[in-house]
């Protein structure tokens, strides 16, 4: 029996009939039992899920270790001269970061106070110059010098 | 120190040559630590002048107590007239001519202190002779219960919760001699917590009469240590019985295995060939050939897996002899030791598994039994054979876990070697053992995950015993299963950078090894020839 025989056509095709590599956890999972399986078949895929639950648990066991010796190794330089100059590097990491906020802070609003000053006085400028325009000086003035434009478009002309 | 606990030493006196029972008294007197109180029991010595002696050592100091017994009763009844009038919480054991090293109950008191659950705590020891010569320090492993039951290895600097020792009813007469090793046996079957501290304490007095000097020197304490490991045995059900052990003093718990076990013997091999005392041979075949010789060869099922390219002539030899009790698997990937005792293990059917080498022979037709009978106390999870090399120096007595490396300790010692401290003639628990022969049940084997497949050629035996003593069981050291390991002659050992990350990455960089001390270790072969 073959491993394409449990799982279908394509499924690991390549693996010896006599030493059943861990499947593939999607292959298993889609897996159905077709009633038609002999006990050899059953019994090689016990094997196989055996196999798997070997690799699995000591997947499981090894990580839990990875992480108990690094635990381990935390404690062991927490109190030490590194952990207080990595605690330090955090700090001044931290220093380093509220003053490029704080600088990226002025800087926006040296932006925005400049350009709300910029604003004002356009504004200022152009409320002056429509006062003026509106004004009965500069009417009178408009009115009067009227005669003069009409003279110097003609002696363009 | 506050809430610092009293220690009642008892001392039974009998006949002492006063000059060294005022050195072991001066030894306590000397103690920095001031809680404690010194019993000297006079067994109805003979010599006059020991009463009298006695009497004055107690005016000197008001912490001495004297205790005359009407007859003498031998050393049980005198130590049990002691613990009568002893107040301390702990009682500690000392010799009328010993010597208690210097801060020794300042030691036992930090560690009392440190842990309440202590009910017996060990010391290590060393000798002193008449001339004040200090020699044979005994740095002992950590608590090793098996160990006890082979030989009494605590020994001195003994203290015991005084409430323990007379919950068990104190010492007994019938194990004098051995009336230590019979109580602190029955003492740590009750106890929480057994502690050794790593110091030398107490220096053992060399004198031609006493135990010190020659294991033989009193053959009735020997026969005494038997009984009470017999009793503790079938007391604990930790085995048949007991018998005097191979070397003096030591003691050998019997066990059979039950006829219920299927033993499924698993070997990887290549089919490889090789010359052994000139005779060239085909190591699988041979191992298959020595396995059905074993006394446990109707239960057995040898389970080969065996590399594509072993050669049809091999393993029809196998088919030959190996009979219904052999199951062939083909292993047809890259070499990976791990995978290939994996594949064994998913083929076999026994509820003990043994993962053999192809290239190591049993010496004793019992050594499979012998492997495999610890097994059936639940708290063993694993066990490794004695093997030696062809030319009968040690190959393996366990492993040892320190030095930032893993190593094979002893393999200076020849076969016939006691070792130190009878360390190669004595059971005892050890950090690991080697994959080239190694026993668990199979619950075992899948509860913590087989062998790591991430490992394909070293340290996987090392990572598997760690993951079996991570899951909470002992391993085990079997003196008697001798096995030769023809070694090196199937594949060249050597250490990839990969596989030294990968073991330190799941147990960190080793330090102490708790059952082998620093100072045990010696070179391997490889690294004396500087490679």
């Amino acid at each position: 029996m073959t491993t394409e025989d449990l799982f279908g056509e394509g499924a690991q095709p390549d693996i010896p009939t006599s030493a059943p590599q861990p499947a593939e956890p999607e292959s298993l999972a889609t897996w159905v039992p077709r009633g038609e399986e002999s006990s050899e078949d059953l019994l090689e895929l016990i094997r196989t899920l055996q196999r798997e639950l070997l690799l699995t648990r000591d997947d499981a066991l090894g990580t839990r270790a990875e992480l108990a010796v690094l635990r381990q190794r935390w404690e062991e330089v927490a109190d030490g001269d590194l952990a207080q100059a990595l605690l330090r590097i955090d700090q001044l990491e931290d220093q380093k970061e509220a003053l490029r906020h704080e600088i990226l802070s002025a800087a926006y609003m040296h932006e925005k106070i400049t350009k709300q000053i910029i604003d004002d006085l356009n504004q200022h400028y152009t409320a002056q110059l429509d006062a003026l325009r509106g004004s009965r000086t500069w009417r009178v003035g408009t009115l009067a010098l009227k005669p003069m434009r009409v003279l110097r478009r003609g002696a363009r002309q | 120190m506050t809430d610092a606990p009293f220690f009642s030493l008892i001392v039974p006196v009998y006949n002492s040559d006063l000059r060294f029972l005022q050195e072991a008294i001066d030894s306590v007197r000397m103690q920095s630590f001031r809680y404690w109180e010194l019993i000297l029991i006079d067994d109805k010595s003979p010599n006059s002048e020991i009463v009298p002696f006695l009497r004055t050592q107690a005016e000197l100091d008001e912490r001495i107590v004297v205790v005359e017994q009407a007859e003498n009763g031998g050393i049980s009844v005198a130590s049990n007239a002691g613990l009568a009038v002893a107040r301390g919480e702990f009682i500690g054991l000392l010799d009328h001519d010993d010597l208690l090293g210097a801060g020794a109950l300042r030691t036992a008191a930090e560690a009392l202190t440190a842990d309440p659950q202590i009910d017996y705590l060990y010391t290590d020891e060393d000798k002193v002779d008449e001339l004040g010569e200090f020699s044979e320090a005994f740095f002992k492993p950590d608590w090793s219960p098996e160990r006890l039951r082979n030989q009494m290895y605590t020994s001195h600097f003994s203290v015991y919760r005084r409430a323990l020792v007379e919950q068990v009813g104190g010492f007994r007469s019938e194990f004098d001699g051995s009336q230590d090793h019979d109580l602190a046996l029955r003492v740590t079957e009750l106890a929480r917590h057994v502690h050794h501290v790593p110091e030398v304490l107490y220096h053992w007095r060399i004198l031609p009469e006493s135990t010190a000097s020659s294991g033989d020197a009193k053959p009735y304490a020997w026969d005494a240590g038997v009984r009470a490991v017999d009793e503790h045995v079938k007391r604990t059900g930790t085995g048949d019985g007991a018998v005097r052990g191979p070397w003096q003093g030591t003691v050998e718990v019997t066990r059979t295995l039950g006829k219920g076990h299927r033993i499924s013997v698993v070997i990887p091999t290549r089919g490889g060939t090789g010359t052994v005392n000139g005779v060239e041979r085909c190591f699988v075949v041979d191992a298959v050939r020595g396995l059905l010789e074993q006394t446990v060869a109707g239960r057995l099922e040898i389970v080969i897996v065996y590399d594509t390219a072993t050669p049809e002539g091999v393993l029809a030899e196998l088919r030959r002899i190996g009979g219904d009790s052999l199951v062939l698997v083909e292993f047809a990937d890259e070499f990976n030791f791990s995978a290939k005792c994996n594949l064994g293990a998913v083929h076999s059917t026994g509820d003990i598994l043994v993962m053999l080498n192809d290239d190591v022979e049993p010496i004793s037709r019992s050594a499979l039994e012998d492997l495999c009978a610890p097994l059936e106390q639940q708290d063993v999870g694993l066990t490794g054979g004695y093997l030696v090399f062809e030319d009968g120096h040690i190959q393996h007595a366990g492993h040892q876990y320190a030095h930032r490396g893993y190593g094979h300790p002893y393999q200076d010692y020849s076969l016939d070697d006691p070792g130190p401290f009878c360390a190669l003639d004595v059971d005892r628990e050890v950090s690991g053992v080697t994959a080239a022969c190694a026993a668990l049940r199979r619950t075992v084997f899948f509860e913590i995950g087989g062998f790591s497949e991430e490992l394909p050629i070293n340290f996987n035996d090392v990572d598997f015993s760690l993951k079996v003593r991570q899951a909470g069981y002992r391993i085990l050291w079997i003196s008697r299963a001798r096995l030769y390991h023809f070694e090196s002659r199937t594949r060249e050992a050597r250490v990839e950078q990969f596989e030294v990350d990968r073991i330190r990455a799941r147990w960190g960089v080793p330090g102490n090894d708790p059952f082998v001390h620093l100072r045990t270790r010696t070179m391997m072969r490889r690294e004396r020839a500087g490679l």
